[in-house]
């Protein structure tokens, strides 16, 4: 069953890619002209650069940036060039994961960073708001990630807990519905990712909470933005790290009450 | 956790006469570390019970034969250090011991050198205790381990006299209390002032030592806690009742091709092939799922198991058997529970891969041993060696502290 | 004499007080948007790093050591306040755009750290030499980071369009990262990466050491 020398995705990754599957295709499917062509740059671009790795470090090259791929070309704006693409998935598959050692070595999806820096250097795109079809499709995916314990659902349930008590605190909520489909695909892919997420059971509650509270803060009254989605992920996932520590000391401190050190 | 019960083994009460065994040895790899200082020589005639070596660090502790017969092999291992004495069945000759009350008043001188020492480990470190060493507890495991292994219940109904006399020997070594581990079920042992029975169930993790001590007398810094299994009491209560020395074991045969599950007396480090089935696969000392093929029955497995060929990870996250490039960390639910004991485990692992002897120990890494974190190896994603990494990591601690 | 060369060449790569030291990051993040401040930035820490080099090193037997410091300071200071009168004399524009960054060469750790660690024990010439490599190694960090944040953060070098932005009918996007403070640091941070990639001496040494083990599948 072993694969070795040949670029064969790790059981996470192609699990991942089996759940990214169906909103990828309902986006690219909705506009294949202009889609289609940022999917293919996406790929190309990362895994030509694990693919570039794998030979510089004397590696088996991982096809981890399929996922980084799906992710980038499901959320970023239509109307962005192919070589911002380019760009901006390689910039993120290198310094958001690559840099580290690969998947799993890192501390932030690199789908997330390479999306913050599109949406840093190139402001004027915009962002469409992720249409219900896409927020539809996430969900089977979703399912299939929490019940093979690849996403945590303490993450989800905190995140969407805080946003929607953030949200109901500045004000009646008139489109509940808008915003759930405005976090879904972010929350699941983005937040929730197994790497980025906190890694301790009461770090995730917090790193949760954190996700949701940032959704909620960078998002204009009344409605989630991608890029809101996209931020709230990077600096909760740069805190993730810190959450879990804190947890550890915590934890440490306790036990050494109870055990009368 | 999905890893127990499998339709074959349903439990055997019956336990079948002492097997005749043709050579038993003692395994370095049971005491890593130790060097021995050999008392007999290679064709020496020796009798149950015997002297055979010492340790070299702490002469009072003493290794005996298991069998009577002729000592076939006596090998160092790396600087020293003991690799494999073999002893083949036969007459004790000249050196047959004959039986010999020992006192009940020096517990302790009594266990180092009439060869029991060897049957306790300590934590931190899992290693065989200091002999001046006073443990916080001592821990009895009479959990059943697996449905295939023998059960400690029926084990002891025969030995009841026994075994609450060893308990009894046994709480002279520490002053705090000493606790049976058990099945649920009537209690094992008579309860005193001293002896405590607790009862684990639930996960294969429940038959760990790791597991009952980090519910019932984690170790503070500083302290430490023993561990024994449960015949090694009876047999310590045999000591003192009878004056013999005994070293027969019950032990448990099973695998998918064994035609009959066997639970049968056994001494210790029997060698496998005495016991095994023809072509029933090769000989693990260890269940199905922690053991390894050897020639001998290791000193603390009490279970044999036949399978069809070197394994290929049996139980193996199927997020690794998907194959594929797979060397890092992915946390996911599977790891979170593979850990019995309270201890956040992807940080634990996190400091067991990179080396970080000093965080491993802040998280609680000084009550664990090999086994507490072998499901973990089957369960994360990096293939890591767990087992391994934490015996580097307890060396490491292990050095510093001396 | 020769041997005095290697005082010029080694802070060049092998011992960047940038990439190596990291001394001076403050500077090379906030001057670098365009390559003409660089430069500018660059030719006025050269020049103070050598002139106080040289001041400091003549009189090194006669600074008590208690207020060395102080000495150090003092010298320091006058030569930025010479080199920033004479930027606003003759090229007062690039001087308004420098800002207070001419003036905190004053407290840039490379040049207190060069004449405490060099200038105070050696003699004139190599410590001029020293100031001077430490100067180009910093002057060469500089330079390619603005360059490369002028080239892609507005397509221009030197305020010379090289690629000719959409908004001026051109292709090209400009990158707004780039004139972003991060992307300083990110630009350091990849030449860092390259540098170590390349002499692995540099890279310092772990703290733990990490065991490869696997199970077998």
């Amino acid at each position: 069953m072993t694969r070795q020398g040949r670029p064969w995705p790790s059981g996470v990754t192609m699990v991942q890619i089996l759940a990214l599957c169906a909103p990828c295709a309902v986006v690219v499917a909705g506009d294949l002209v202009t889609r289609l062509p940022i999917l293919i740059a996406a790929v190309i671009a990362a895994l030509g650069l694990e693919a570039l790795f794998a030979v510089l470090r004397r590696r088996d090259p991982g096809v981890d940036g399929l996922t980084t791929a799906l992710i980038f070309a499901t959320l970023c704006p239509a109307e962005t060039a192919i070589w911002q693409v380019a760009v901006c998935v390689s910039l993120g598959v290198v310094l958001g994961e690559l840099v580290f050692g690969g998947r799993g070595f890192g501390f932030l999806h690199p789908a997330t960073v390479g999306l913050a820096l599109l949406v840093l250097s190139f402001p004027q795109l915009g962002f469409a708001p992720p249409s219900q079809a896409l927020a539809l499709a996430t969900l089977p995916g979703a399912a299939m990630l929490l019940a093979l314990g690849l996403i945590s659902g303490r993450v989800l349930l905190a995140a969407v807990a805080t946003a929607a008590g953030l949200y109901a605190l500045g004000g009646p909520v008139t489109a509940p519905l808008a915003l759930a489909t405005g976090l879904a695909f972010g929350l699941v892919f983005l937040i929730a990712d197994p790497v980025a997420a906190a890694s301790t059971t009461t770090g995730r509650w917090v790193y949760g909470a954190l996700a949701g509270g940032l959704v909620a803060v960078f998002s204009p009254p009344g409605e989630i933005t991608s890029q809101a989605v996209v931020f709230a992920a990077l600096m909760a996932g740069i805190f993730a790290p810190l959450i879990d520590r804190l947890v550890v000391i915590a934890h440490v401190a306790r036990w050494r009450r109870r055990h009368g050190d | 956790m999905g890893e127990t019960a499998t339709r074959e083994d349903r439990p055997l009460q019956e336990i079948s006469g002492p097997a005749r065994a043709s050579a038993a040895a003692i395994l370095g790899t049971d005491f890593p570390g130790m060097r021995p200082r050999f008392e007999v020589a290679e064709g020496d005639r020796v009798g149950c019970g015997q002297l055979l070596f010492r340790d070299r660090k702490h002469p009072q502790i003493a290794f005996v034969a298991p069998i009577s017969g002729r000592v076939a092999t006596l090998q160092h291992g790396p600087r020293r250090t003991l690799s494999l004495v073999v002893i083949e069945a036969g007459d004790a000759g000249a050196g047959a011991v004959a039986p010999d009350v020992p006192d009940r008043g020096r517990v302790r001188q009594e266990l180092l050198a009439r060869g029991f020492w060897p049957a306790f480990r300590s934590r931190p470190f899992g290693h065989m205790p200091h002999p001046e060493a006073r443990p916080s507890a001592i821990v009895v495991n009479a959990v059943r381990k697996t449905p295939q292994a023998p059960d400690p219940a029926g084990v002891l109904a025969a030995q009841q006299a026994d075994f609450n006399d060893g308990l009894d020997c046994l709480t002279q070594l520490t002053d705090g209390q000493v606790f049976v581990c058990q099945s649920p079920g009537d209690p094992l042992a008579a309860v005193t002032g001293r002896i405590t029975c607790a009862a684990f169930s639930g996960t294969r993790a429940a038959g760990f030592a790791g597991t009952q001590i980090d519910h019932l007398c984690p170790p503070t810094p500083g302290g430490e806690v023993w561990t024994i299994g449960y015949q090694d009491v009876a047999a310590i209560g045999q000591l003192f009742r009878t004056g013999i020395y005994a070293s027969e074991r019950v032990v448990s045969v099973s695998g998918r091709h064994v035609g009959q599950p066997r639970r049968l007396r056994a001494v210790l480090g029997l060698r496998l092939a005495d016991v095994a089935e023809r072509d029933a696969g090769v000989a693990l000392s260890g269940d199905a799922l922690t053991g390894h093929p050897a020639a001998y029955l290791s000193r603390f497995d009490d279970q044999i198991t036949q399978v069809a060929q070197r394994r290929a990870g049996p139980g193996a996250s199927w997020l690794r058997r998907l194959g594929g490039r797979t060397d890092a960390l992915i946390p996911n639910r599977a790891l979170d529970r593979a850990l019995a004991v309270n201890i956040p485990t992807v940080p634990l692992l996190r400091a067991l891969a990179s080396g970080d002897a000093e965080e491993a120990a802040r998280l609680g890494c000084l009550a664990l041993v090999e086994e507490d974190v072998a499901a973990l190896s089957r369960r994360c994603t990096s293939g890591a060696d767990y087992p391994r990494l934490l015996r580097q990591v307890l060396d490491t601690l292990g050095k510093d502290a001396a | 004499m020769a041997s005095h060369w290697r005082h010029l060449v080694t802070p060049l790569i092998a011992g960047n007080p940038v990439t190596l030291q990291i001394l001076g990051i403050c500077s090379a993040l906030a001057v670098t948007t365009s390559l003409q401040t660089a430069l500018v930035m660059s030719a006025a820490l050269t020049g103070v790093l050598v002139m106080s080099s040289a001041a400091i090193s003549l009189i090194r037997h006669h600074i008590p050591n208690v207020i060395r410091l102080i000495v150090q300071i003092v010298i320091i200071a006058s030569m930025v306040v010479v080199i920033d009168e004479l930027l606003q004399a003759f090229a007062f524009a690039v001087s308004r755009q420098l800002s207070i960054f001419v003036g905190l060469i004053v407290t840039n750790c490379l040049v207190l750290g060069r004449a405490e660690a060099f200038a105070m024990r050696n003699p004139v010439w190599p410590s001029m030499l020293d100031g001077l490599g430490n100067g180009l190694g910093y002057s060469l960090v500089l330079v390619i980071v603005g360059s490369l944040r002028e080239l892609f953060g507005q397509g221009t070098l030197l305020g010379v369009t090289v690629l000719k932005p959409v908004a001026e009918g051109g292709w090209f996007e400009p990158f707004g990262l780039m004139q972003l403070a991060p992307s300083g640091f990110f630009v350091i941070a990849a030449l860092i990466w390259i540098i170590r990639a390349v002499r692995v001496e540099q890279v310092e040494r772990a703290e733990h050491k990490v065991l490869r083990t696997r199970v077998p599948r």
